[in-house]
């Protein structure tokens, strides 16, 4: 089976760290690249096409809302917002996950 | 050495999945047990007997303070780190009181929390330094106050908060209580909150009662700026 190329956008934050630590569980299906924030992520899907591009930051401004709408339209990449603040996952911009847990990350990722 | 056994507590599913499992790669920490709510954490503390409890503050059925103070109640040695998003003030200085040894923000790097636990374990507190000088500004304002006759503790709530006691102790709905007040049933919500927070006490009725033993119900409405 082909691997999943995953692009997480993320700090050295604990909860990022955290997540990334879940993901790196999956490395049998998932090549995995990471990147510090959305402008650098664009760069990187010119190269790395990523099927997959996950998102942990917490603060995501109008502009960077814009740059996350414009990976979704021009990669079609699937863009999953993963935050600590609302305990939800947005998997762009219409499927939002309350509670979310790790197989419904998994899920996000992977199918 | 043992490695220091760890239990999480934190109703946020993907973070308490993603902290344990980063620290189950640390070498001298063993996560023992995980808990979705208070209530839980506070019934495996006792069965697991961890050396370290990390302990959200937020969270149904018993929040991360009530948790702690309870915890602390049965194992006064608990070491209890409470691991959190809110910087209220409030949140830091009942935590303390109920007796966590630490008070870190979610938003802390790795090493960080995995220095923090390992201090935790050999006996020492973690405050960051913005937070200590808080509970040093407190503790000062507190110790001022001992000197000074004692006061009600309704004399903490604003004077929104003692209207909304009011109408609460009344027997008053949020809904009652929203549409006589002229604001939303989540703005009751929030106040009721707070109320309840300033009180230390777990629910309304708790407060409804303390109103009417405190005489809030025959007052007139508060005059505070």
């Amino acid at each position: 089976m082909e691997k999943r190329r995953l692009l997480l956008i993320t700090t050295q934050s604990l909860f990022g760290t955290g997540i990334v630590s879940l993901l790196d569980d999956q490395k049998e299906h998932l090549v995995i690249e990471k990147v510090a924030d959305v402008k650098a992520a664009i760069d990187k899907c010119e190269t790395f096409k990523p099927d997959v591009v996950v998102d942990f930051r917490e603060t995501s401004g109008a502009e960077e809302q814009a740059l996350l709408q414009e990976l979704v339209s021009r990669y079609h990449a699937r863009v999953v917002h993963c935050t600590l603040e609302a305990n939800q996952l947005t998997i762009y911009d219409k499927t939002r996950i309350k509670n979310a847990t790790v197989e419904d990350l998994m899920s996000a990722v992977l199918k | 050495m043992a490695p220091i056994k760890v239990l999480i507590v934190d109703d946020h599913t993907l973070f308490r999945k993603g902290l344990a499992s980063l620290l189950k790669q640390q070498k001298g920490i063993e996560v023992v047990g995980e808990a979705k709510d208070g209530e839980e954490g506070l019934r495996l503390a006792q069965t697991l007997k961890p050396d370290v409890i990390l302990m959200d503050v937020n969270m149904p059925r018993l929040n991360g303070i009530q948790a702690t103070r309870a915890i602390r109640e049965i194992f006064p040695d608990a070491r209890i780190i409470m691991l959190t998003v809110s910087e209220e003030d409030e949140d830091l200085f009942s935590a303390i009181k109920a007796g966590a040894r630490g008070y870190l923000l979610k938003n802390v790097e790795p090493d960080q929390l995995i220095k923090a636990i390992h201090l935790l374990a050999e006996g020492e507190a973690v405050i960051p330094h913005a937070m200590a000088s808080k509970l040093l500004n407190e503790f000062s304002s507190v110790a001022h106050k001992m000197d000074a006759p004692a006061e009600s503790k309704l004399n903490l709530l604003t004077k929104r908060e003692h209207e909304i006691l009011q109408h609460l102790a009344k027997g008053g709905s949020n809904k009652e209580i929203a549409g006589t007040l002229c604001i939303s049933e989540h703005t009751v919500k929030i106040h009721l909150k707070n109320i309840l927070k300033k009180l230390h006490m777990n629910n309304r009725i708790q407060a409804a009662i303390y109103a009417h033993e405190q005489g809030l119900v025959n007052q007139k409405p508060l005059h505070k700026n």
